[in-house]
């Protein structure tokens, strides 16, 4: 449907641009606050355009040797941290959830049908739910100030393990056949014919769940004590409590502006592969 | 390559207590192309998906060559088939799809190069190697389909209904292609389809099929001609067969005031059921037997005229096949003639034919 009525034309743009405007404008500030000198800051008032202190304020915060006073972190690891939590809880999750996905639809065993509902019941329960019994069980595994710590217990998914369910139903039961004529048995027609299916499925999960595992706050939170496994959405708010001292907003901003780098670097890249495979839809 | 493959006493119990198949006997002679023919759910892609070991087979046994097959996967039992939506791999290119089955098999890859152009070139694929399916036609994919099984070079053929998403042109030339190169490979073949000009031009022999049990196997002029059941009857023959009911006594056939003295000697004494095929009603004199039809409805087909009609003191409606334009119109009467050797009579209990 294709209509000209200039009004509303008019209408529709100006929402939008509205809309960019309330979830630009933070993002903004934040940008400008990372430039500027802590006196500007620390003032009462906001300052609306960059300052001149782009390239120190970002080394200091990335503690590089630049003479001047910095936090007491280390924000290179800290990103290294997150990163491999991220993508530990990536990847794991979609292994996991693929494989069991798998077995509840292509595979006939033995409460079949249970297991399916188990897992879909768990998808009520989120992480700040269980999380005292998980952290005891985390805890008593020895695995508390650890990468296993901050990924094992995150990585089962409900909702990846429905949605590749409801993905392989719509495969065709012919080609499974016709791969069990070719000689592929289940292993095989999983690498060759299912995964590569899976393809946009998995560039569109892998999005979401890197930002879910990146985001993740209150369980590094409880199980990391040691700072070298420190992550940085955790550390930002430690940045915060600095007790009756000054915030030091030159550094926390250019660091929580870092901080958003790699999953919007995710969503960039990972964007092309999937609509790349909207478009050229596969029958 | 040619083998055998022979059914014995196979059946079929679906786990829901369904039997699909009752105790279906059938050999198949090597090179020798079987069509299994019937309405739709009489059994027919169940029966073949038990050859392909698709399916489990619940009685009886199955011979490939030499070897009992029943328990072997598919892939083990050297054959290969096509399916009805082809079912090609749609991430791969024309190329792979038909090479995938050989690597699985871990052949060279220079005999997979070279085996797979060979078939190509037969089915003129070669311009299409570096495709994916999306981008080809139906009938590029059912060719592609069918390249993929011949590829194997596999003992047995099996087709599933295959061209029955084709249009109507298409079909007729890929059945014919589908012949020849059956004659050309000399693999034995059965396949499945429910359109009975499909059945008759293809086969070697006919399985015609009802409910789960094989109802009459033949050539397909044999069955034709000399259908077993009315069941047969009404389904071989491109338009149905007309069934009148009637009493044979004393080779004397009675039908409604008709009174026809068999030639043939048929010793049998009561109810029968009489089938004539539209074909085998000609106007003309040089006919024993006449009838008179009321004509109440034509069908124009150009090269023939199909005419409904009731005939005095009959209760069924007859169709006739005339050759060229209607030689009448509805309302009126048209004088018929036939042969009583064209006549196929049916016994009205036991279904059986009886002369
Ligand atoms: N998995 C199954 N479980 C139970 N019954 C089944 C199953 N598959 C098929 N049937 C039944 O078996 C009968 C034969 O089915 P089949 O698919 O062999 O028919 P067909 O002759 O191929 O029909 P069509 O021409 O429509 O393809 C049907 O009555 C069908 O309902
Ligand atoms: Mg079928």
């Amino acid at each position: 449907m294709i209509e000209n009525r200039p009004l509303l034309n008019l209408i529709s743009h100006l929402t939008l641009c509205l809309g960019v405007l309330v979830v630009a404008f933070p993002i903004w500030i934040a940008f400008v606050a990372s430039t500027h000198a802590p006196e500007a800051l620390n003032s009462g008032t906001v300052p609306l355009w960059p300052g001149d202190r782009f390239l120190l304020n970002y080394a200091m915060a990335l503690g590089l040797e630049t003479g001047q006073k910095t936090l007491n972190v280390n924000l290179i690891s800290m990103l290294g941290n997150s990163l491999v939590m991220a993508l530990g809880i990536t990847i794991g999750k979609l292994l996991i959830s693929m494989l069991a996905a798998y077995a509840i639809v292509f595979f006939r065993f033995r409460f079949r049908m249970l297991s399916f509902w188990l897992i879909f019941i768990t998808l009520m329960l989120p992480v700040e739910v269980r999380i005292m019994p998980t952290f005891e069980v985390v805890a008593d595994l020895g695995m508390l100030n650890s990468y296993s710590g901050l990924i094992l217990p995150l990585i089962a998914s409900a909702t990846a393990t429905f949605l590749f369910r409801q993905f392989f139903l719509t495969v065709p039961h012919e080609l499974i056949e016709a791969a069990r004529m070719d000689g592929a048995g289940p292993i095989r027609f999983f690498i060759d014919i299912l995964l590569p299916l899976s393809r946009t499925n998995l560039a569109a999960l892998f999005v979401i769940m890197f930002i879910y595992g990146w985001n993740q706050y209150l369980w590094p939170l409880l199980i990391t004590t040691d700072e070298h496994y420190y992550t940085v959405v955790m550390s930002i708010q430690r940045m915060l409590s600095v007790g009756d001292a000054e915030v030091a907003w030159h550094l926390v901003m250019p660091s929580t502006l870092m901080a958003m780098l790699p999953p919007v670097l995710v969503v960039i890249l990972m964007q092309r592969l999937f609509i790349k495979g909207l478009v050229e839809t596969e029958k | 390559m040619m083998s055998n493959l022979s059914l014995a006493n196979i059946g079929k119990t679906y786990p829901n207590g369904h039997q699909a198949i009752h105790s279906l006997n059938l050999d198949v002679e090597p090179g020798e192309l079987i069509v299994l023919v019937g309405p739709s759910g009489c059994g027919k892609s169940s029966l073949l998906r038990m050859i392909a070991g698709l399916e489990t087979i619940t009685d009886g046994e199955l011979h490939i060559g030499e070897q009992q097959v029943n328990r072997l996967e598919p892939a083990q039992r050297d054959i290969a088939m096509v399916f009805q939506n082809y079912a090609l791999y749609p991430h791969m290119s024309v190329f792979d799809n038909m090479a995938y089955g050989l690597r699985n098999r871990r052949t060279p890859k220079a005999q997979i190069r070279q085996q797979v152009e060979s078939t190509a070139e037969m089915l003129q694929l070669e311009q299409l190697l570096e495709r994916k399916p999306r981008q080809l036609s139906g009938g590029q994919r059912q060719r592609v389909a069918m390249g993929r099984a011949i590829v194997r070079q596999p003992k047995v053929f099996l087709f599933d209904e295959p061209l029955s998403n084709l249009d109507a042109k298409l079909r007729g030339q890929m059945r014919i292609e589908i012949k020849r190169l059956q004659r050309r490979l000399n693999t034995t073949t059965v396949y499945v389809t429910h359109d009975q000009t499909e059945a008759m031009t293809l086969a070697d022999r006919l399985v015609v099929m009802n409910a789960g049990r094989a109802e009459q196997i033949g050539s397909p002029l044999d069955v034709y001609h000399r259908p077993q059941t009315p069941f047969v009857a009404g389904f071989i023959g491109s338009s149905s067969m007309n069934f009148i009911t009637g009493r044979l006594d004393h080779h004397q056939l009675q039908l409604g005031e008709l009174r026809i003295p068999l030639k043939q000697k048929v010793d049998f004494n009561g109810e029968v059921i009489v089938g004539l095929r539209p074909e085998h009603l000609h106007r003309g004199t040089d006919y024993p037997h006449r009838i008179e039809l009321d004509v109440s409805l034509l069908e124009q087909l150009g090269a023939d005229t199909l005419v409904h009609g009731k005939v005095p003191g009959l209760d069924q409606e007859l169709i006739v096949r005339l050759k060229g334009a209607a030689p009448c119109e509805p309302g009126t009467r048209l004088s018929l003639g036939f042969h009583c050797d064209e006549l196929h009579l049916f016994c009205a209990n036991s279904q059986q034919r009886i002369n």
